[in-house]
């Protein structure tokens, strides 16, 4: 039988415990630089250098009716790869940095699409131009790529804000709830008559009141900054944050389900995030790991999230586009969410 | 009405291959004030645990008021007020704050958090910094913390613990006072002091059993020492303080 605190009262205790949670964060300078200082720093860093991305391999875009001939005026090489993509394909992988630009082969010579205010532009003409045949090098003529293949901007700050919210999920509710155990103060929560799924509602309570409030000073700072657009749904890219988190919330509460020492609880939250953070397509795109490796890096949380987030943004891609990506990701949150409150110790 | 405030009947907990509490038998009267000594490692805060329904025992029964912690739990928690051992309360909140969450937590008011400051004698510094107290300071807190919702039981573990000897004294003014107005006590302690002024009987717990029990000069009649550490010594054969 529950003799627990009638409604009203139990609603505030825990407002009351969220807003002890969201105290103790907004009064820690630190947290406050890593989780609003820092991902808009790094942002503004890798914005700026990759505007002059230094790629050893340039791979460009030639349409299918042209590759044969292109491939014979400008052969594939160790510094050029050439896909051949049409349409909306090759607009895709240029948004997604998969490629640089695109060439194809005009009457006068040889025509590419390049963004050559970047370096990599730059340094994909100059490439060109030392493999073109002899004969074709005085009749190369560069024009910019189409408007909606986007910059490097667009690719980088979706995947900041995915990161932002693995970040935010496994260190805010994950970490918080090691730490809460380790203080002891879940035991000491516990003990009182509050429930304990009202213990756990208010941790991530808390990180879903600074959580938004992060993604928009750093969406912000993206669209002033570098001009970045929304080229999709608002309520889709939303809906696609809020999958991640339940991704990402899911993975904290199982890592943080057994955790009785403060240096497995770095250890643990470490391994959750550093491995996803490289491997992710963050800052760049995850397709340009070995193919071996790709099938198991397509489906982490991380990865599923910076590209159903930079689909919607970037891309203006739809729920039909997305939606897999979402239901994986829901999955995710689900399977290590009951699994992590299963084992979850509160001692 | 029931005649026991707190009954363990035969309890064991095992981790592993340690027995930490090894069949335990512990009947304490309403309103009674019951000490348990014992050095590191005696099975103390496993069994006081137990009886708080933080852990399961693997055998044995614990009952708090007749009720058992499998059907009633949430109307033991709000008989109980429990202090635990090395318990960091939110080390950035305030003194006012901290009171009024936990005050919430048994459906209680700001008042009640005003009643408290001034019984644990907090109110100058109300406004300062859980992390910014004094050992003193802090463990009056969490005295405060414990008593909130205005138990009938109150369970420390360790509540002096590393703290100065006018803080000491200053919480077994607050403990007595309470034991007046009717409260059970259960604490725990390494100081036979303590257990003395605060508590009615002591129980002297070794490698999770219960070595001994009574009341202090029962004890020392019954073992023929001068003290209490003297009495634990020619039972276990070392201190409680080791």
């Amino acid at each position: 039988m529950n003799h627990g605190l009638p409604f009203r009262l139990r609603l505030r205790a825990l407002f009351l415990l969220t807003k002890a949670h969201l105290l103790e964060f907004f009064r820690e300078p630190g947290i406050l630089f890593w989780s609003f200082g820092f991902p808009i720093l790094l942002s503004w860093a890798l914005g700026m250098a990759f505007l002059s991305p230094k790629q050893v391999k340039t791979t460009l875009i030639v349409s299918k009716t042209d590759s044969v001939a292109v491939r014979v005026a400008v052969p594939d090489s160790a510094s050029i790869a050439l896909v051949a993509l049409e349409g909306d394909d090759a607009l895709r992988a240029l948004r997604r940095g998969e490629a640089t630009g695109s060439i194809s082969l005009a009457r006068d010579g040889i025509r590419l699409q390049l963004d050559t205010t970047t370096q990599e532009g730059i340094m994909a003409r100059l490439l060109v131009e030392r493999s073109a045949s002899r004969g074709l090098l005085e009749s190369i003529t560069v024009r910019d790529p189409p408007a909606r293949a986007g910059n490097y901007a667009d690719f980088l700050l979706p995947g900041m804000l995915g990161l932002g919210l693995m970040n935010g999920c496994i260190w805010g509710i994950g970490f918080a709830l090691m730490d809460l155990r380790l203080r002891k103060l879940l035991r000491l929560f516990a003990s009182t008559p509050l429930s304990r799924v009202d213990i756990l509602l208010s941790v991530a309570l808390a990180r879903a009141t600074t959580l938004p409030l992060e993604s928009v000073c750093l969406w912000g700072f993206g669209a002033i900054v570098f001009g970045v657009a929304m080229h999709g749904n608002w309520f889709l890219f939303v809906g696609s944050a809020a999958a991640s988190c339940v991704a990402f919330a899911g993975l904290g509460i199982l890592g943080a389900s057994r955790v009785g020492h403060m240096q497995a609880a770095y250890g643990i939250v470490n391994a959750l995030t550093i491995p996803m953070t490289i491997l992710s397509g963050v800052f760049f795109s995850w397709t340009k790991f070995p193919l071996w490796l790709q099938p198991v890096v397509e489906y982490l949380p991380l990865t599923l999230a910076c590209d159903a987030l930079r689909a919607v943004s970037a891309e203006g891609a739809g729920l039909a586009q997305v939606g897999g990506k979402l239901a994986i990701l829901m999955a995710w949150g689900a399977v290590t969410g009951i699994v992590g409150l299963r084992l979850f110790r509160w001692r | 009405m029931t005649t026991t405030a707190i009954q363990t009947r035969a309890v064991v907990k095992r981790y592993g291959s340690l027995v930490a509490v090894g069949g335990v038998d512990l009947s304490i009267a309403p309103g009674e004030g019951v000490a348990l000594l014992g050095p590191n490692g005696a099975g103390k805060t496993t069994l006081v645990e137990m009886i708080e329904g933080l852990i399961h025992p693997d055998e044995g029964e614990v009952l708090v008021e007749g009720l058992d912690w499998k059907h009633h739990a949430t109307r033991i928690r709000g008989r109980l007020g429990t202090c635990l051992q090395d318990a960091k309360l939110p080390e950035r909140l305030r003194v006012d704050e901290t009171l009024v969450l936990f005050s919430s937590f048994h459906g209680r008011g700001k008042d009640r958090a005003e009643e408290l400051l001034e019984l644990v004698d907090l109110g100058a510094s109300r406004k300062q910094l859980t992390g910014k107290l004094s050992g003193g300071q802090r463990q009056r807190l969490a005295l405060a913390c414990a008593i909130a919702g205005g138990p009938r039981i109150l369970i420390l573990d360790e509540p002096t613990t590393g703290v100065d000897p006018a803080a000491r004294r200053q919480i077994w003014d607050i403990l007595k006072a309470l034991r007046a107005q009717g409260a059970t006590l259960l604490l725990t302690t390494h100081f036979m002091d303590e257990a003395e002024f605060l508590c009615d009987r002591v129980v002297l717990l070794e490698h999770g059993r219960i070595l001994e029990q009574g009341t202090v000069p029962e004890l020392l009649e019954r073992g023929g020492a001068t003290s209490l550490d003297d009495l634990f010594l020619k039972l276990a054969g070392r201190r409680i303080l080791e």
